[in-house]
């Protein structure tokens, strides 16, 4: 409670010292001239103060200075920044215009674009990456991907080509939020993992945050990837899309109401079903009914009702299906729907209210008539709402507060089998859980000195109607445990509660324009948990409340940086050190059953878990040859009774050494080459140390009870792209309508068969007398090169 | 499921895999004991093996010397003779057919190399089968279908294994393990109960293979005869042999992203005098319903009456 009464006090007292003169408010929204985009996180700098701010998500800004004169430029990467004089003697609205840079005049050196962002911030161990950016990198089959962008950053990675997801700094999948305006995604991936759900037309802007975490975010401890759609252009229709090797998309941008209102409408769709015909001419699959197809759309609409106040709502819809036939296969999918209004209450007090909804499920279905048929569908549901003010206090002080409230409703598993036209119905009871959060922030700056303070406060309640399990707590650590009392709770009384507070704090020491040293410590928590005990993180994972027998997961997590820019910032570099000390930590038993299982909790196991590591940035961010090169070491360990004897051991996704290079470079105008080379030590895995035979079949033993002692061979490999954009005159002379570009690209190059997995099995020979067979099997996902040509157009 | 893992296998028509050879740890040999034992009238065989190196693919070493029995709790002692190298063996004769009924415990008894083992297992009641059938297929056209018919009786927590012999072949291949909970839970969490048994468990005696063009073989050809055995299994029993079943039935390919990582499988037997001996293996004890079927001339008639399909 100290801790709370000091940052009152603190907050009290600074702004007063600084009110003795008349100070006046500028703000506005800060625009890209051709699309009417707002800009995110751009920069508003006071050249007399040598200070400023950015942007926020939705592009405004304020600064509440002394009346006076001055120099404010605003600058944004990619575009043209804008200086401009300002006659501070009253409030004022100054709205902004930004011109983009033509990407393909970027041979020209810009002298002004002075990016010191990743040293001046106080954000240490975030990301944001370009969206245009995303457009250059070379992917699996020419399709542009977030997911796959972002795991090029550093302290990024995955478990392979087909795994769900993305790992943080040794967290697991499901340790990341990740929200697309506001609205948090269950499962982000498309086709497996090898896409994401988020098409990069309609995506404005992203920001992964691995650390320093203000705390206006929380519910996950790993990571959060906040994701901000395009607004629609309000300036002109535009319609721009492609067609790939596996998606072909369309995406339509207009004003309804020019400078005023806009919408975007995204589509994509996959026509897999179309290519694989020739391939499957022996079969009758893809006849009667069968469909193996993806799509997803992304919508959205804003309103700008006054200079005060503007509406959004924004909508994504997205599935992928695989039927087999008519009846029966499967097919998961997200649905989220954003209602926002922005309020200004007065200059300072930007102010925003968010009502979400968040649904992922999955449907399964088998059986050839309703006589003979099992159908299993779960799902998670979600309502939330946070009102969120960020209060901009003066130059040196911007104070945020806001809630949270999430209502959560999950269905585990509905799911009926009916044989011979019996019926059983074996779906498990829905749960629901409440969490609340309140939070409140500073960032406040005193000479060469931000700091972040902030304090969250959540609390939690898992209630009915519903049940509650007890289980045993004596028996051998490790086995399933035994199920002791299941009480049934009919009303809507709390099963269990829990409640954190989570402080936050960063720290930017700036000594010089282009030096600064950072620190931070978070406390996170999290109460919904992705359960997986699979090789990867699949569609088919399932997320659970906390309860009486699942404790919110927690971390404790510390980050030091050093970060230094080169010749006017053409260089960027960086050096962050980074402890987590985490507790809760999920792992299961050896066989455990966690799907259509009620009692599932009993095969579960929790524990301590440690990260830790050092990532090292070098990038350049302009010129005709830019990029970036990241060397990553980290350890993700568990220590959990029943797992590895009580000892430490790493976790399938901890990969010791993560190295990635990312360039591109423009021959000309219309040319461009990218390349990227990812090297990551291979995936931990348990070795059999032998094995014996039981009724005729061969099975591999583990004598030491040891986990993930071994490792698969290490990851590897080389992507290349060509983009060739489309002329920019027709023959006549006259500028072209259509802005195209053709990528082709190769992923995975050099034909690398990076190991996925090494299993053991019989193979396809029997045990018999004198033979008892064991193989070892080393399974690639992706063994060859993949070649892709997409061609992409813009009106 | 194999033919609708097929698509999902062509859809990455890159992904490869390769038999390996990597240096594994070993471990010195460890106890096996296989015993499987059932109330029919023929000879019952406990083998006594010893675990090898899980690349060595001799035969498995066998353990003799040991005393093995079996006693239940009506005070009868059955002696397991050894009579080949590692198999130890009980013969009915006039006086005991068979080893006993359902509802009877039964507890193994081993002594060897100065270490006492034991293990516990009970004979449940097992599910009686109606009728074996045969039925049209559709992969390839033409060809033939098998599958029981059994009523499982009401009362959750029963557990079978099916067994079924083509030709008077025993099946024995990885994905002919069918085993369940009453009427076809594989989790004590799902209740499913007091029914037919479910299509996967009463089709699964049907095997689908494909040949090396990719097409499928017909399961069962004019003349074939099936035999299918319910056994049945304690909860424990069951548990193993569904882990077993995850274990070393790996799907492969594109499936192995589904797949568990490697785990050991359960044990009910215990050393007694010294609980630091390592032991594997697994003890149970079945009652067996049997039946069988024929494809004959009468088979092939009534299909085509009743128009059998699945």
């Amino acid at each position: 409670m100290k801790y709370l009464q000091l940052l009152i006090l603190f907050l009290l007292f600074t702004p007063k010292l600084l009110f003795s003169q008349n100070s006046f408010t500028l703000n506005g929204y800060v625009n890209d001239s051709e699309t009417g985009e707002v800009l995110i996180g751009a920069t508003v700098y006071v050249n007399e103060l040598k200070s400023g701010t950015v942007t926020n998500a939705y592009g405004f800004y304020s600064l509440t200075l002394s009346e006076g004169e001055y120099t404010v430029d605003f600058r944004y990467i990619g575009y043209e920044s804008l200086s401009t004089t300002v006659s501070l003697d009253a409030n004022k609205k100054l709205d902004i215009e930004l011109i983009s840079l033509d990407i393909q005049l970027q041979d020209v050196v810009v002298s002004d674009v002075a990016e010191d962002y990743n040293v001046s911030s106080i954000e240490m161990s975030t990301s944001k990456l370009d969206i245009s950016k995303v457009a250059e990198i070379p992917t699996f089959l020419g399709e542009n991907d977030i997911i796959k962008a972002i795991q090029l950053l550093p302290g990024v990675s995955s478990v392979g080509e087909g795994a769900s997801g993305f790992n943080v700094r040794g967290g697991s999948v499901g340790q990341n939020l990740v929200l697309l305006d506001e609205a948090p995604v269950y499962n982000s991936s498309h086709l497996l993992g090898f896409l994401s759900v988020f098409n990069p037309d309609a995506v404005k802007d992203l920001k992964l945050y691995k650390g320093g975490i203000p705390s206006r975010y929380g519910g996950r401890i790993s990571s959060i990837l906040d994701i901000r759609m395009k607004d629609g252009n309000s300036k002109k229709t535009s319609v721009s899309g492609g067609i790939g090797s596996i998606f072909s998309r369309l995406t339509l941008e207009s004003p309804i109401v020019k400078d005023k209102s806009s919408f975007i409408l995204a589509l994509r769709r996959s026509y897999a079903d179309i290519l694989f015909r020739p391939f499957l001419n022996n079969s009758s699959f893809l006849d009667d009914g069968a469909a193996l197809n993806f799509y997803d759309v992304t919508a959205k609409a804003n309103f700008e009702i006054n200079d005060k106040n503007t509406i959004y709502l924004s909508s994504y819809l997205g599935r992928d299906i695989f039927m087999f036939d008519e009846r029966q296969g499967f097919n998961w999918g997200n649905r989220t729907g954003t209602l926002r209004w922005n309020h200004l209450f007065n200059d300072r007090l930007f102010s925003n209210f968010t009502l979400i909804y968040s649904n992922y499920d999955y449907q399964l279905a088998f059986g050839s008539d309703d006589m003979n048929k099992f159908e299993w569908d779960s799902r998670i549901e979600t309502v939330n709402f946070k009102p969120e003010f960020s209060y901009f206090i003066n130059t040196d002080n911007e104070l945020s507060l806001g809630a949270e409230l999430i209502r959560y409703s999950f269905e585990p598993a509905n799911a009926i089998g009916v044989s011979e036209g019996e019926i059983t119905d074996i779906t498990l009871p829905d749960k629901y859980a409440f969490e609340g959060s309140v939070y409140i922030g500073n960032e406040q700056k005193i000479s060469n000195l931000t700091i972040s303070y902030g304090l969250r406060g959540s609390y939690y309640s898992y209630y009915g109607p519903g049940y509650k399990y007890n289980f045993s707590s004596e028996g051998t650590p490790g086995l399933r445990k035994e199920l002791t009392n299941e009480t049934q709770v009919t009303g809507s009384e709390s099963i269990k509660t829990y409640s954190s507070i989570e402080p936050r704090v960063s720290v930017n020491f700036q000594p010089s324009n282009s030096f600064s040293i950072k620190a931070s410590y978070n406390k996170m928590t999290q109460y919904i948990h992705l359960l997986s005990n699979t090789a990867a993180s699949s569609s088919l994972d399932v997320w659970t409340p906390s309860t009486n027998n699942i404790k919110p997961q927690s971390g404790d997590i510390y980050v030091f940086g050093l970060f230094k820019n080169f010749n006017n910032n053409l260089f960027e570099t960086s050096l962050e050190v980074y402890y987590k000390d985490l507790k809760n930590q999920i792992d299961y038993i050896d066989g455990a059953d966690l799907l259509i299982n009620k009692y599932f909790e009993g095969d579960l196991l929790s524990g301590l878990g440690r990260a830790y590591g050092l990532e090292l940035l070098l990038r350049k961010n302009r010129g005709t040859f830019n990029g970036w090169i990241s060397y990553s070491y980290g350890k993700s360990e568990l220590k959990i009774d029943g797992i590895n004897n009580f000892e430490w051991y790493p976790t399938r996704y901890d990969q010791t050494h993560n190295i990635k290079i990312t360039s591109t470079y423009k021959i000309n105008k219309r040319v461009q080459l990218s390349g990227n080379f990812v090297y990551l030590t291979g995936t931990p895995v348990t070795f059999p140390s032998s094995k014996y035979v039981i009724q005729g079949f061969a099975i591999p033993h583990n004598a030491d009870r040891s986990r993930h002692q071994f490792r698969i061979p290490d990851y590897h490999r080389l992507d290349f792209s060509v983009t060739i954009n489309g002329k920019e005159f027709k023959r006549n002379g006259k500028e072209r309508k259509n802005e195209s570009s053709t990528v082709i690209g190769i992923y995975n190059v050099y034909n690398r068969r990076n190991p996925f997995s090494i299993y053991f099995s019989q193979g396809k020979s029997n045990v018999s007398q004198n033979f008892v067979p064991g193989e070892v099997t080393r399974l690639s996902i992706i063994g060859s090169f993949v070649p892709s040509i997409t061609y992409n157009f813009k009106f | 499921m194999r033919n609708t893992l097929l698509p999902f296998l062509l859809l990455i028509l890159i992904s490869c895999e390769d038999i390996i050879t990597p240096e594994l740890p070993t471990n010195d040999p460890i106890l096996v004991v296989d015993a499987w034992l059932n109330n029919l009238n023929e000879e019952q065989k406990i083998i006594l093996s010893s675990t090898q190196d899980y690349l060595d693919s001799t035969s498995s070493p066998s353990v003799s010397g040991a005393i093995v029995q079996v006693s239940d709790n009506l005070g009868n002692v059955f002696d397991f003779i050894e009579s080949v190298p590692g198999e130890y063996v009980w013969q009915p004769t006039n006086l005991k057919s068979n080893l006993g009924d359902v509802g009877s415990s039964y507890t193994l008894n081993i002594q060897h190399d100065g270490k006492d083992i034991i293990a516990e297992s009970t004979m449940n009641r097992t599910s009686t089968i109606d009728s074996v059938n045969f039925v049209k297929g559709q992969f390839p056209e033409g060809s033939y279908y098998a599958e029981f018919w059994s009523r499982e009786e009401a009362g959750i927590g029963d557990a079978y294994w099916i067994k079924s012999y083509v030709n008077g072949i025993y099946q024995n291949d990885l994905d002919d393990i069918i085993t369940c909970i009453d009427a076809g839970a594989s989790s004590e969490g799902a209740v499913i109960d007091g029914i037919p048994f479910i299509p996967p468990i009463r089709r699964g005696i049907t095997r689908f293979e494909t040949d090396d063009d990719g097409d499928f073989i017909s399961p069962f050809n004019k003349g074939d005869s099936i035999y299918v055995e319910i056994h049945s299994v304690t909860y424990e029993a069951f548990d193993f042999l569904n882990k077993t079943s995850i274990q070393i039935n790996r799907p492969g390919g594109f499936g192995e992203l589904f797949a568990v990582s490697l785990s050991n499988v359960p044990t009910n037997l215990q050393v007694v005098n010294d609980n630091s001996f390592p032991v594997v293996g697994f003890f149970n004890i079945s009652a067996v319903h049997g039946m069988g079927n024929t494809l004959d001339e009468e088979e092939l008639e009534k299909i085509e009456l009743y128009n059998r399909e699945w």
